[in-house]
């Protein structure tokens, strides 16, 4: 028997429309016409709500997924960030607030991970950590970072590699990595180019985009392999996002600061939108503005105050060659100069930028 | 109203022209399968129609369960969904805690005539 196909009508996401094309074309063929389809209380009728429901749920899944295949049209941030892990760029949804202080320490070294007190602008109380070790009396330069920590142990032994969550600050993460047999720990350093080392064996790690968020891996060809007689803890700092920013923060008993600069560069989780802009930037524009679109782009990822909105933005070729005009409308003119010197950190040698419509 | 349905069980039965067809049922054969497509489906239960089936089970295990309010909201479900059946009315003739049986009378009206004083036994396992 030939069907005529055409008439069936069920790549719509509509159930209604689904259960009436299927029941007006089944109803057509001579073996089934005599059936009662219409009736709500009939098994044909129900069946019909069987087939209609499967083939809704079918292409309301294929919808999804064809969605948030592409950087372009995805709707979710874990989509992006998936996808981002197929680009190989990293994508950063929160960011703790951060300072660089210089400490001394007296007879008792400052652990990996202390904590420093402190109150933000709200008056709310908040913690700070230092996430290198430091010895004791001695002077060095570090960063504390806000939020809380947390640990990790869930090692893929397969894949050689760690998921984490979007909620840390990669920035933060340490691996330790335990000789279960000589119990000796090795603190494994991050690398963001393997092609900068020559030699393989290295304790060497990588933070790339994961599905839930981050993955941490050590399967880089540089790195050494790590097999069961090893343990391995990641540990990382959960962002508090903004809570950090122009917090004062305490001083330990085993740790004076010299310095005092103000924590800031904390980011509360981005949009979507904004996650797309910047897997956009980073892996079609490989961070470089080249094109116009490109210092769009660049600049909707500043994180400068007022840069988040397209539709502000200007960026136009200069009457000379060789010059860009870069103009955000309703950007507070103190941050002019910021933005551009960030700009010239990403653009071509020889491109003179100017601020003006 | 086509008097012609699939059988509930959709098992595949010989007939004289194939041996592989699915069963079929007809006239007061398939008016029966609708009443106990109904009587046997909560509302509720089929996303894409809520309001199809039977709300008599809220009153199965309400404590002091009244056999003559499922008989009338069974009656008026069934007239609701199946409006070439008229008169009906429903009376349980067996209700233990693992089973519940309604006698359903019901005219059926195809429009032309009416086929008075039909009725069918449905069985509800619990």
């Amino acid at each position: 028997m030939a069907y005529d196909l055409s008439s069936l009508n069920v790549a719509s996401l509509d159930f209604t429309q689904i259960k009436r094309s299927l029941i007006q074309f089944l109803k057509n063929q001579d073996d089934l016409k005599s059936l009662d389809f219409d009736n709500p209380a009939s098994t044909t009728n129900m069946l019909m709500n069987v087939f209609a429901t499967a083939t809704a749920y079918n292409g309301i899944y294929a919808q999804y997924g064809y969605i948030n295949s592409f950087a372009t049209t995805a709707t979710t941030l874990p989509s992006i960030m998936g996808i981002a892990a197929n680009s190989s760029v990293l994508i950063e949804p929160t960011k703790c607030a951060k300072t660089t202080r210089t400490i001394t320490t007296n007879a008792t070294k400052l652990s990996a991970y202390s904590t420093f007190t402190a109150t933000n602008p709200n008056n709310a109380q908040v913690i700070f950590y230092n996430v290198e070790e430091i010895a004791a009396n001695t002077t060095s330069s570090i960063q504390l970072y806000c939020g809380s920590v947390e640990e990790f142990t869930e090692f893929d032994y397969n894949t050689l590699s760690m998921p984490l969550p979007y909620y840390i600050d990669p920035d933060t993460i340490t691996v330790n990595v335990t000789n279960t047999n000589t119990n000796i720990t090795v603190t494994w350093e991050k690398v963001d180019s393997v092609t900068k080392t020559s030699s393989g064996n290295q304790t060497h790690y990588a933070v790339l985009n994961g599905n839930l968020g981050y993955l941490v891996t050590v399967n880089i060809p540089t790195a050494q392999t790590i097999t069961t007689d090893y343990k391995v803890v990641v540990t990382a700092i959960r962002s508090t996002g903004s809570a950090g920013n122009g917090a004062v923060i305490n001083q330990r008993t085993n740790a004076t600061f010299n310095t005092y600069d103000l924590p800031s560069g904390g980011v509360d989780l981005i949009s979507v939108n904004k996650a797309k802009t910047q897997l956009r930037f980073k892996a079609t524009g490989q961070e470089r503005c080249v094109t116009l679109n490109d210092y769009k782009q660049a600049i909707l990822n500043s994180g400068i105050s007022g840069t988040d909105i397209e539709d502000n933005i200007t960026v136009a070729a200069g009457s000379v060659p060789g010059q860009v005009k870069i103009y955000v409308t309703d950007l507070s003119s103190s941050d002019e100069t910021p933005l551009l010197d960030y700009l010239y950190t990403k653009s071509l040698v020889g491109i003179n930028l100017v601020y003006s419509l | 109203m086509a008097l012609k349905d699939f059988s509930i069980t959709l098992q595949k039965i010989k007939t004289s022209s194939s041996t592989n067809d699915v069963g079929i049922v007809t006239g007061f054969n398939a008016i029966t399968q609708y009443i106990e497509n109904i009587a046997k489906t909560q509302k509720g239960e089929v996303p894409s129609d809520v309001n199809f089936g039977s709300d008599y089970f809220n009153y199965i295990f309400s404590g002091n369960a009244d056999a003559g309010v499922m008989e009338l909201k069974l009656a008026a479900d069934i007239s609701s969904k199946i409006p070439e059946l008229v008169d009906v009315k429903v009376n349980v003739v067996n209700f233990t805690d693992t089973v519940v049986t309604f006698e359903v009378f019901y005219s059926l009206n195809n429009g032309i005539t009416k086929q008075q004083n039909s009725s069918c036994f449905i069985e509800v396992k619990l």
